[in-house]
């Protein structure tokens, strides 16, 4: 799910990696909405509220929105930075190690919230920001490791890709190329699994407000375990086994 | 070597940017507090009528108090006709949005339309995402 890039990945490396995350934002995004009243998995409405609060000529919420869009910006550009100078000497560890910091990040508001959490605005404000660098993380990965197939954060372009498809499928010879067809699955899950996060994300955060970040990053958590399964553990179940469990190619 | 220059640069003017717009004016938190004369209390929905009044009361305390105070410690003071209630009170969001929990565990949600030294502006919120349907407008008192 993380060792394959760009064009080597398969349809399942993006359906499992888009899924998987897709889920953690929509928990992310909904959680945070409930607990902090803001949105922390996209930036678009950030930008149109920047103009609104330019426009009505308050600093403090101009440095405020201004400095979350940045930190979603920083959260992109470190995530690639990692990838793109360590990606040929150890592509496992250069993907998994943004979604390390994103699950350390997410966790971290979830042990704050947990046990220091004064309710104060300055407070709230850090929370999101950190919320906004976390998925600046993932989604800088998660599009650049799958040439940009998979971005998990938001859904504008997932759904707009989804009408275009759609469109298209109105031809038989579109509905008959498998390409077409494995965009269409993963855009689908993709905006299922966000969904259904989402829902979670909310029932979670009304049941057991904070905490639901540890769920967040226990889920996370998957991703990386997943490839060191494939990678090291996988392998010595098919020695054992005299080769009945295939490693992913 | 230039293009970390470039990037370091970069980062501190925006950073400059976003501490020099903080630094600019008051917290909304501090400006928040003190004492604050409810002066009107406005439905903005047409047609808005008691049904509507009725449909409000379910989750909305109505307050018509004659002030409010809101001091350190995320507490509101609502004084009416002699009484006090104490609320907690907190601000979210980018300090758009206030939070109102009474003593019986109700939580009022507020839009923070305007907010300057001597007027504060309030939207309820029936849904987060949702206009507000009633404003409340109140002015700065002078400190007992």
């Amino acid at each position: 799910m993380l060792r394959k890039y760009s064009t080597y990945r398969t349809l399942g490396d993006n359906l499992r990696l888009g899924t998987l995350t897709a889920f953690a934002a929509g928990m992310v995004n909904v959680a945070s909405l409930m607990i902090f009243f803001s949105f922390t998995s996209n930036i678009t409405g950030a930008y149109a509220i920047l103009a609104s609060e330019i426009a009505k000529g308050n600093p403090y919420q101009i440095g405020i929105v201004l400095g979350w869009i940045l930190l979603f910006f920083l959260g992109g550009f470190v995530s690639n930075l990692i990838v793109v100078h360590f990606n040929r000497r150890n592509a496992y560890l250069a993907h998994a190690t943004p979604i390390m910091l994103e699950i350390l990040a997410i966790v971290s508001i979830g042990v704050y919230g947990e046990f220091f959490y004064g309710e104060t605005l300055r407070e709230t404000e850090v929370l999101i920001s950190v919320l906004l660098f976390a998925m600046g993380l993932q989604n800088g990965l998660t599009a650049s490791i799958s040439n940009f197939a998979v971005k998990t954060t938001h859904l504008t372009g997932t759904t707009t890709d989804l009408g275009i498809v759609a469109a298209m499928f109105t031809k038989e010879e579109h509905r008959r190329n498998p390409e077409i067809r494995d965009k269409a699955k993963l855009l689908v899950a993709i905006i299922a699994a966000y969904f259904t996060g989402a829902l979670c994300g909310g029932y979670l955060a009304f049941l057991i407000s904070f905490k639901v970040f540890f769920a967040v990053g226990a889920f996370l958590l998957v991703v990386p375990l997943y490839d060191l399964y494939r990678l090291h553990i996988a392998p010595l179940f098919k020695t054992a086994t005299g080769g009945l469990i295939e490693p992913e190619a | 070597m230039k293009i970390w220059k470039i990037y370091f640069l970069t980062s501190a003017l925006l950073g400059s940017l976003v501490a020099g717009l903080l630094a600019l004016s008051p917290s909304p938190e501090s400006l928040l507090m003190g004492r604050w004369k409810e002066v009107s209390w406005e439905y903005e929905m047409k047609g808005s009528g008691p049904e509507v009044r009725e449909r409000l009361g379910k989750t909305l305390v109505i307050h018509q108090t004659e002030f409010w105070e809101f001091t350190p410690g995320n507490k509101l003071t609502l004084f009416r006709k002699g009484k006090s209630d104490i609320v907690r009170w907190r601000l979210a969001g980018r300090s758009n949005a206030l939070a109102l929990t009474h003593a019986g565990g109700v939580t009022e949600h507020y839009n923070i339309t305007r907010l300057t030294p001597d007027r504060l502006e309030l939207n309820f919120e029936t849904d987060i995402q949702a206009r507000g349907i009633a404003k409340l407008t109140f002015e700065r008192m002078a400190s007992p």
